[in-house]
């Protein structure tokens, strides 16, 4: 007997309910206030008896129905594995798996897993064919399909672990497209690996063929003592400092007396020495760091022999962010109430990116006020001149743009070459106590934060009044009014976007400044037209990246961590992350200037030993696995058909049966129960 | 204890404990209980008492003729009417027992408020009487002393609407307290729940005994008291000294039951001796059992007088 979902048998812990229940259920919070327990107090002992269970055929009743119904869910199968005697003989396909994921370099795991591949191979026949599947997270044939063994053998002194974690899908698809198409009488496939559960995440959609002999060589095991760095969180102080904490964790042993150091830019800057309690993360805090302009690379590391290399390291990097420079530009204030203060207030919000905001009078903004700006706001005002020429300069440079229509935006306001939308007439819905925005573009990168349930609450804001506004060809709606005008409306200029909001942020026109979605709806847009994106400090092993580095199309070249150099040109190739560690961009030539740099880590996840039941993987892709359990005494189990498979499993079915007759059992017996209780008196 | 001949079917519907708990008004309850208990005896509510002559007046139409004074009628030829006026001859104190076991009660009505229904319903009757009444609550110690006087029933009624519960106590040594109070002989009914020591309870009747008044005593019992019905594990606290005991009833009943009744009859007993006529009163009984037992006590003590 197994179980294909054995994560469920953790709800035999409810089986704590009925025993709490009857153990205590009948006992009220409070005492029960009695007169006297004068005569109480002279029965001696009597109070031990209170722990004893109550109505005990009730409490068997519902202990069984938690037990069946946990025992349903769990999906219990029998296991019967079909004697060798009963395969035919016959040539066979031998498809053999090898797991190549860097969790394999633990101990002697890789090189019993060559071991036995290389037995494997040197046991088949002449006319057998055998095909080796290297995988990881991804799955390769490294030799044609169905090749001899003398093939593969000498493949197998050239095979190392990678620094990639598992996942038995893509391999075991690969095997079940090998042995479906083979004709040959007899399929084997063995799966040599530590059995990680992590990479059996039970969603793969797989079938092999019947008749399958399954031979699973788990090499894992349950208690795999490893140091690791589990994480690292930075926490910047303002622009150019950094906070790094690494949580650190010895899984399965205690390691007293560890190091635990932080370099930066190939300096050691702090080791710290930590005790480990097993299988407890510890916060380890360094102390702030200073970061260069041109960036700072840091590895966090715990120090010390280790059976498992990979996860005792991690690395990252760290890039200054400037301020980025923003113009509001609006009318002259002319009464003492200012419209464009609510905005000036919203951006004033420490935020990242961090703005850097100046002000200027619309009307005679040049030149040198636009010159070097990531954003720029035009409050309710015109445009026009210098300032507007320099403007779309800068926008087309890829500078962003936030146009807020209002009573001081006349119909030729924006220059034609920037502006989304015309400008028509004031729509005025004071009357009606105003309208709303209806339709939002919930997946478009502005209103992207609010397309979760119960956030951004838009039709809250009143739009007592604002500009009609006609989109240009080319321009997108993001959201509407509920008429059906056009509230907020996009475009891109050149390398730059511009937004055009129909009315301003006055608190006059609308009382949108003072709902709760005006601040981070104003921070998105910010985010959106500057193009701002946060760089992540390190990618995991198999991401990809795009290379941005100053203009786009230029060459330059990658140095990655294994000594590899790449050449790649700047806003169009993508940088794939083949191993932990740094990526470092440079300019050409003889000690060419970095300009950039990534950091790649391993998946932690890999760094999880909790091993899969073979029986289980083997139910889960058609049928039980063969009595293995190493390469000596691997005996060839047969996948069952699918009746069989679903005879074996079908003890689910009884078992919830069996649960609803308890339930109905449990509710009379439980409902006769309670009249009595409910007769006797209160505190009974 | 005996008393006068009662039909149960009769006029008793307002004597029950539950119906009693919805008069709010504790004169209207007592008068209630009182009216209600003679109403079902038929019988004068001036029972056992000697009436005093005090005038004669001119005959008016609708008078009783049993009231016409012959002799005077032989005398004058004119028809009077002897008017008589009530002696005062008894002198009653409630003993109260306030102490916090009075305050359970696992129905509509707690022990104390029976013991307040009762004590008002009997001293509405016995100001009827022209009874001179008085009350003394106690727990451990005496808490509050009305004398007897025939223009008390307010003051008592009051008393009794307000009461609190007290302090916990041994009532034993609190009736030994009283006893030194009473100046004169009298009758004292105790009202009480009498979780003391049978010895230290003795004690105490024994000392107002010795006062040379009649002792009435009134046993207070919830039913749960008496019967246990409670089932399930619980945690029983002492409304008397707070303390808390987890048990398991149900084991206990037989042993639990079997001790009150113990008690019960070490006080029959005890108190029978001393001459104190002890009545056990659950507070799902209806009040006349308790006016029987007290109009009893009263009759015979008038025949003695």
């Amino acid at each position: 007997m197994g179980f294909l979902l054995p994560a469920f048998l953790a709800g035999f812990a409810a089986l704590a309910i009925p025993v709490w229940i009857h153990l205590r259920h009948r006992e009220k919070k409070g005492a029960t206030l009695f007169p006297s327990l004068m005569f109480l107090r002279r029965i001696p002992y009597r109070e031990v008896r209170r722990q004893q269970l109550h109505h005990l055929p009730l409490f068997l009743l519902r202990a069984l129905l938690i037990t069946l119904l946990v025992a349903a869910f769990a999906r219990p199968y029998l296991r019967r594995a079909v004697p060798v005697a009963t395969i035919d003989g016959g040539s066979r396909e031998v498809v053999v798996l090898l797991d190549r994921s860097w969790s394999m370099e633990y101990g002697t795991r890789w090189s019993r897993a060559v071991a036995d591949v290389r037995e494997t191979l040197a046991g088949l026949d002449p006319a057998d064919r055998a095909t080796l599947v290297l995988f990881d997270t991804e799955a390769s044939v490294p030799v044609r399909a169905g090749s001899s063994a003398a093939e593969i053998l000498p493949l197998l002194d050239t095979l190392r672990p990678g620094p990639r974690g598992t996942r038995f899908g893509p391999a075991l698809k690969v095997a079940q497209d090998i042995l479906a198409a083979s004709e040959m009488p007899r399929k084997v496939l063995r799966l040599v690996s530590d059995f990680q559960r992590s990479g059996w995440p039970e969603l793969e959609e797989i079938r092999l063929p019947a008749s399958t002999a399954f031979e699973p060589v788990p090499l894992g095991s349950p208690t795999a003592p490893d140091a690791l760095v589990a994480s690292v969180d930075l926490r910047r102080e303002g622009g150019s400092r950094v906070v790094i904490a690494a949580r650190v964790l010895s899984r399965g042993a205690d390691r007293p007396a560890t190091p635990v150091s932080l370099t930066v830019n190939d300096r050691v800057v702090e080791r710290r020495t930590v005790d480990l309690p097993a299988d407890q993360p510890v916060l380890v805090t360094f102390p702030a760091v200073t970061l260069t302009a041109a960036g700072s690379r840091g590895v966090v590391t715990v120090e010390g022999t280790d059976s498992l290399s990979r996860d005792d390291t991690h690395f990252f990097t760290l890039q200054r962010e400037d301020p980025l420079p923003v113009l509001l530009a609006a009318a002259p204030v002319t009464s003492a109430q200012d419209p464009a203060l609510f905005l000036m207030r919203a951006l004033a919000i420490p935020g990242r990116p961090a703005l850097q905001l100046d002000r200027r009078i619309a009307s005679r903004l040049g030149a040198p006020d636009v010159r070097g700006r990531e954003v720029i706001i035009v409050h309710d005002a015109g445009l026009s001149g210098a300032g507007a020429r320099a403007i779309e300069e800068r926008v087309r440079e890829g500078a962003g743009l936030l146009l807020l229509a209002g009573p001081g935006t006349g119909a030729d306001a924006w220059p034609e070459a920037l502006r989304p939308a015309r400008i028509g007439a004031v729509v005025d819905r004071s009357v009606e106590r105003g309208g709303t925005m209806a339709a939002v573009e919930r997946n478009h990168p502005v209103f992207e934060l609010f397309r979760g349930p119960e956030t951004g609450d838009f039709s809250s804001a009143r739009f007592f009044r604002y500009r009609r506004l006609d989109p240009v060809e080319g321009a997108n709606v993001l959201a509407r009014f509920d008429d059906g005008t056009p509230a907020l409306v996009e475009r891109t200029v050149g390398r730059g976007r511009v937004l055009a909001f129909a009315s301003p942020a006055d608190n006059t026109w609308n009382d949108l400044p003072v709902q709760p979605v005006f601040l981070p709806f104003v921070h998105e847009m910010m985010v959106y037209v500057a193009g701002y994106s946060e760089t992540p400090p390190w990618h995991r092993v198999g991401e990809v990246a795009p290379v941005v580095a100053g203009d786009s199309g230029r060459a330059v070249f990658v140095n990655g961590p294994g000594g590899t150099r790449d050449r790649v040109t700047t806003g169009a190739d993508l940088l794939r992350f083949e191993d932990a560690g740094f990526y470092r961009v440079v300019e050409p030539g003889v000690g060419g200037r970095e300009v950039l740099s990534f950091a790649a880590n391993v998946d932690m996840a890999e760094s999880e030993m909790t091993p899969l039941d073979p029986e289980e993987l083997a139910i889960a892709i058609g049928g039980a696995a063969g009595p293995s359990g190493g390469p000596e005494d691997a005996p060839i189990g047969t996948l069952a058909s699918g009746a069989e498979q679903e005879r074996r499993q079908r003890i689910w079915w009884y078992l919830l049966v069996g649960v609803a007759l308890l339930a109905v059992t449990e509710t009379v017996v439980g409902n006769r129960l309670s009249g009595i209780i409910r007769r006797a008196p209160a505190g009974s | 204890m005996t008393g006068p001949r009662h039909d149960p079917t009769r006029a008793t519907r307002f004597l029950d404990p539950g119906v009693l708990a919805a008069i709010g008004n504790l004169e209207l309850l007592a008068r209630t209980v009182v009216e209600g208990f003679l109403h079902g005896l038929h019988r004068s509510p001036h029972l056992g008492l000697s009436m005093e002559f005090a005038e004669h007046r001119p005959y008016n139409p609708g008078d009783d003729i049993r009231r016409i004074d012959w002799r005077v009628l032989a005398r004058t030829d004119r028809f009077y009417v002897k008017e008589f006026e009530a002696e005062t001859h008894a002198s009653i104190t409630f003993l109260l027992d306030i102490s916090p076991s009075m305050s359970f009660g696992s129905g509509q009505v707690s022990k104390l408020d029976y013991a307040r229904f009762l004590i008002a319903s009997l001293a509405w009757f016995s100001a009827r009487q022209r009874d001179r009444i008085g009350l003394i609550t106690f727990d451990g110690s005496i808490r509050e002393t009305i004398p007897p006087s025939t223009r008390h029933l307010t003051r008592i009624l009051h008393a009794l609407d307000r009461l609190t519960p007290g302090a916990g106590g041994e009532p034993g040594s609190a009736l030994g307290s009283i006893a030194d109070r009473v100046r004169r002989r009298s009758i004292l009914v105790i009202v009480s729940d009498f979780y003391d020591q049978p010895e230290s309870l003795l004690e105490g009747v024994t000392r107002l005994r010795a006062t040379g008044s009649d002792v009435l005593a009134f046993h207070v019992v919830d039913p749960a008291e008496r019967d246990f019905p409670y089932e399930g594990a619980a945690t029983f606290e002492d409304l008397e000294s707070g303390e808390r005991i987890p048990l398991v009833p149900g084991d206990l009943r037989g042993d639990y039951q079997s001790m009150i009744a113990e008690h019960q009859a070490t006080l029959t007993r005890h108190m029978g001796s001393q001459g104190v006529d002890y009545a056990i009163l659950g507070t799902d009984q209806p009040l006349d059992h308790a006016l029987f037992a007290y109009l009893s006590r009263r009759q015979a003590m008038a025949r003695i007088r």
